[in-house]
């Protein structure tokens, strides 16, 4: 009896990130370098040989846009179809799907979600601002470490599977690859 | 990927005198409902209560005060226990992976969390949660 944890980069078709898979936002290209303070343009999974595991998938890509600039003070992003609030976006267009599943009903609260260094979970991602939101959120979280982390909705129904739709977007803030970096979740089952 | 199962266990003492112990039983693994859930449906059916909770591996306890508390401890009016995990699955290795059981005694305006880590058993740490 164990709990199985899936990570999908959303698109035409799912690609599943494997454990050691990197999640890369670029700047329309795989492989190609986001301008600094600029934000990522596409969103790729690339395996650890370096291949584009998702290039046949049409994968996703959440733009982030402002943080407050939208109607009612929301945060505004780009996903395909010019600027929107971020509360418009809809499940399917939704940049990464989590699926928490058990082999019976199980609840999943206390889900938190954020960046990190890649070696201390209260520090920053280094050269980079990371920003998330969930499905229906009004507004990005600039979840740089874990004191700023996205707090996810409690699935506490018991189901034997559960299904988190997060809007994940990222800018550098210096040249170079930004590979160290980790996303982090933390979350509660019973 | 798949998370590892959790070694430590909680055993329960319920207020027909019965003994509970995480896939056994009525709490067995396999059934619709999860152990902790499976449990509760018990309890509910039953007009039940717990009177203690405690984290087991093996030969190692790590108790929470009953109902009856050793040491003059006031006496909790509820218990939870849940599974906690942190995990870097989506970006690189497993290796920053944690895993813990907590038990929770419930107080009236506070719990007190009782968390035990999975992946090494001799460190436990106590948490005092006000509850708002």
């Amino acid at each position: 009896m164990a709990l199985t944890q899936t990570w999908v980069l959303q698109g035409t078709s799912p690609t599943t990130l494997e454990a050691t898979d990197l999640l890369q936002f670029c700047d329309g290209t795989f492989d190609n370098p986001i301008t600094v303070s600029a934000y990522n343009g596409s969103t790729h999974v690339r395996s650890s040989i370096g291949a584009d595991d998702s290039t046949g998938n049409t994968p996703n890509n959440v733009k982030f846009i402002s943080q407050t600039g939208g109607g009612d003070s929301d945060s505004q992003a780009d996903w395909g179809d010019g600027t929107e609030d971020i509360d418009a976006i809809l499940e399917a267009e939704c940049t990464l799907k989590l699926t928490v599943a058990f082999d019976s009903n199980i609840t999943v609260t206390d889900i938190t979600m954020y960046g990190y260094d890649g070696t201390t979970t209260t520090d920053a991602p280094v050269g980079l601002d990371l920003f998330l939101a969930e499905l229906a959120d009004t507004v990005f979280t600039n979840a740089d470490g874990s004191a700023s982390a996205l707090t996810i909705t409690d699935s506490d129904t018991p189901a034997t599977s559960h299904d988190f739709f997060i809007l994940a977007s990222a800018s550098p803030s210096a040249v170079g690859v930004k590979d160290a970096n980790k996303i982090r979740v933390e979350f509660t089952y019973q | 990927m798949e998370l590892k199962e959790t070694q430590i266990k909680w055993i329960i003492g319920l207020s027909n005198g019965e003994t509970i112990k995480e896939n056994e039983g009525i709490a067995s693994s396999g059934q619709e409902f999860s152990p902790w859930w499976s449990l509760q449906n018990y309890i509910k059916e039953n007009d039940l209560k717990i009177t203690s909770l405690y984290l087991a591996k093996g030969n190692k306890h790590f108790n929470l005060p009953s109902i009856k508390p050793k040491f003059k401890g006031d006496t909790p009016i509820g218990y939870n226990c849940l599974t906690r995990v942190a995990t870097d699955s989506l970006v690189g290795s497993s290796a920053n992976d944690e895993y813990y059981r907590c038990a929770e005694a419930i107080y009236k305006d506070f719990k007190v969390q009782l968390y035990v880590d999975e992946l090494d058993d001799n460190k436990a740490w106590v948490n005092i949660v006000r509850i708002e």
